[in-house]
Parts: structure tokens; sequence; C-alpha cells
């Protein structure tokens, strides 16, 4: 049996794989060899690396568009309390309330209102009688549950800014 | 020739070498299909989420993102694995009668005019299977002509041996009868285990 080589195969002992060539009954002298394992290696990383990448793409791609969602809502939510202030004078809820539509419930139900999928808004400081309060003003907290950043806004300077 | 059916598709890897080179090829092409066509897919509602300055069109643009992704994701693993299947049948349904054509050949090579290409149900390469078959029947016809024809040289000396006085010319005569007579057994072995298909 001729058992010299050039190449580095997969199936490096040839014995062996007679011996299951045989078994499997696959015709004499027919395709001895499978792919070098240098082939093998390859084709596999470039498919695994494929499935990495894309994974991680998609990763990174959504968390940032979940920050987007959040920062919209949050602004969002920011322009509605600006309304409600201009026309009844206090903003709407009060401190430790939340709007949310995470799966938990809302503490702070507003008619027709309603934040993206997964993002939850909490007011965390200020009195909504009095929120461009300088020493206590009007803070909400914005976050989605697939991402950790966690955006604020402060009613009183009308600025947005990440935690 | 399927009613010389015998064979079933087991084995999916009757030729591994060629059926990983074709399978993996393909699946390398797919990926770059699938990303060529995800990527312009996604292309422009990724260009408005990152470059936009207007956030309610960047949220529309997260938003088709998302809801693209969360489809995007399971039908090109779907997709995948489907075409995965798909190469293996295909890929064995061609390896199959490649292998026997292979035997085939060499038989033939040997001298072997018996073996007949037999596919299975569903395998490729039927109009090439019939042509090699027909050649082989083409092939064995003629072979046998040349025997039939070597017969009658043989009893055609012979009856002369009878006739003719000269000795040293029936020594020629009989020498010449002794190696057809030879090569007449060895076509008649080559013919003697005809139906003989294996594979």
């Amino acid at each position: 049996m001729d058992n010299k080589g050039t190449r580095k195969t997969a199936f490096v002992k040839k014995d062996t794989w007679n011996k299951k060539k045989q078994k499997k009954g696959f015709q004499d002298g027919y395709e001895k060899r499978g792919l070098t394992l240098t082939e093998l290696v390859l084709i596999i990383s470039v498919i695994v690396a494929f499935f990495v990448g894309g994974a991680v793409f998609f990763k990174v791609t959504s968390k940032s568009a979940y920050d987007i969602t959040v920062k919209h809502d949050l602004q969002k939510f920011a322009d509605f309390q600006d309304y409600y202030y201009k026309l009844n004078n206090r903003c709407i809820g009060d401190q430790g309330q939340s709007i949310r539509n995470d799966g938990v419930p809302s503490d702070l139900p507003i008619e027709n209102y309603t934040v993206s999928e997964g993002v939850c808004i909490t007011i965390i400081t200020g009195d909504p009688a009095n929120p461009n309060d300088p020493d206590n003003p009007f803070i909400f907290q914005a976050k989605h549950d697939k991402s950790d950043k966690v955006y604020e806004y402060n009613f009183q300077s009308g600025k947005m800014m990440e935690r | 020739m399927d009613h010389l059916d015998n064979r079933r598709l087991k084995n999916l890897f009757i030729n591994k070498g060629l059926q990983f080179k074709i399978i993996m090829t393909s699946l390398v092409y797919m990926f770059l299909v699938m990303v060529v066509t995800t990527g312009a897919i996604l292309y422009p509602d990724l260009y408005t989420m990152f470059s936009s300055q207007e956030l309610s069109a960047q949220y529309q643009a997260a938003q088709n993102f998302l809801v693209l992704a969360k489809r995007i994701i399971p039908s090109t693993v779907i997709l995948f694995v489907l075409f995965f299947i798909h190469q293996l049948f295909m890929t064995h349904k061609i390896c199959g009668p490649l292998v026997n054509f292979t035997t085939t050949f060499k038989k033939i090579g040997d001298g072997d005019l018996s073996r007949r290409v037999i596919l299975r149900k569903g395998d490729y390469l039927k109009v090439e299977c019939d042509a090699i078959n027909g050649m082989i029947e083409g092939l064995s016809k003629k072979f046998q002509s040349i025997a039939d024809e070597h017969e009658r040289v043989i009893g055609v000396l012979e009856g002369s041996l009878t006739v003719i006085s000269d000795e040293q010319i029936k020594k020629n005569i009989e020498s010449l009868l002794e190696e057809l007579k030879e090569k007449n057994l060895d076509m008649a072995h080559q013919h003697a285990s005809d139906g003989d298909t294996d594979d």
C-alpha cells in the first residue's frame, strides 16, 4: 500500500480510511482522499467567520437601534410633558412613576400615549407642579430592556444626556 | 435501466472529496449571496440610522432595521440548512452514477464488457448512463462478431489440415490454430460472465 503523500490529508492514516471505505461499500480505488486538512479548516473558518461576523454586526447594530428608539421615545415624552405643562401649568406624573412597554405594568397611564416595545421611562426627580425648579429639576430617565445605556432628560435645561 | 434498481440513497457521502468540495464551495457562495442581499436590503435603513440628523428619521430606520433583522436572521439560518441538505442530496445523485461509471470504465479497460451501469431511482445523468450502456452493448456485439469470425477461421483452418500434404505448411497451420484457439478461449471467458452487473 502506497502511503506516500505530498499533502497532509484529513484522513491521515490511509489504512484506516481504506478499511472505513470497504466497510461503507465504496468502489475500489475511488476517491481515497477527502478534503485536505487545510482546505477543511479554511472552509469551516470562512463559514464560522461569516456567522460570527454576522452575529456581531446584528448585535451591535441592534443595540444602536434600541438606543435610537430610547432617545426618540424620551424626546417624544419630553415634548408631551412640555405640551402638557403649557396647557395645565404642571407636568404629568410623580417621582418614581414610570411609563413602560417592557412587560411590566405601567404606573403612569397616559391616554393615547405609549412608548416603543421594550422601553421604560421613569420620573427620577422633580415636582410636576414646579418642573423648572433649578434645585429640584424634573428629570426622567429612559432605558431599553435589551440595552445597557440609560438616557436622561432634564426638563428645566431641555437637554438629553447619556448616563 | 430502472428495472434493475437494486441500489438506494444510502451513504449520503459516496464520494466524500468531490461532494465536500461542491457543498462547501456552494455554501460559501450561498453565504456571499446572503451577505450581499442582506446588505442591499439593510443599507438604506443603516445609512439613515447612522447619518441622519433627524431623530424621528433615525427612529423609523431603527424600527425598520429591527423588524427586518428579526426576520432575516432565522430565515437565513433556515435557508442555509435547507441549502446544505439540498446540496447533499443533489451531489449524492450525481456522485452515485459517477462512482458507477468509474467502476464500469475500469472493467471495460480490463476487457470485461458484461457490466452495465445501473442508476437508482432519482439519480441524475440518465442520458449519459444510456449512452455508456449503448456503447458497451455496441462493443459487446462487435466483440461477439469478431469471436464468431474467429470460430469460422478456426473451422476453415482445421478443414484445410486434412487436405494439405506439405508437413511444413501443416505445422505452421497447427501452431496458428493453437494460437487462435487460445485467443478464442480468452474471449469466451470474458463473455462467460454476462449478466454479472454488480455495483
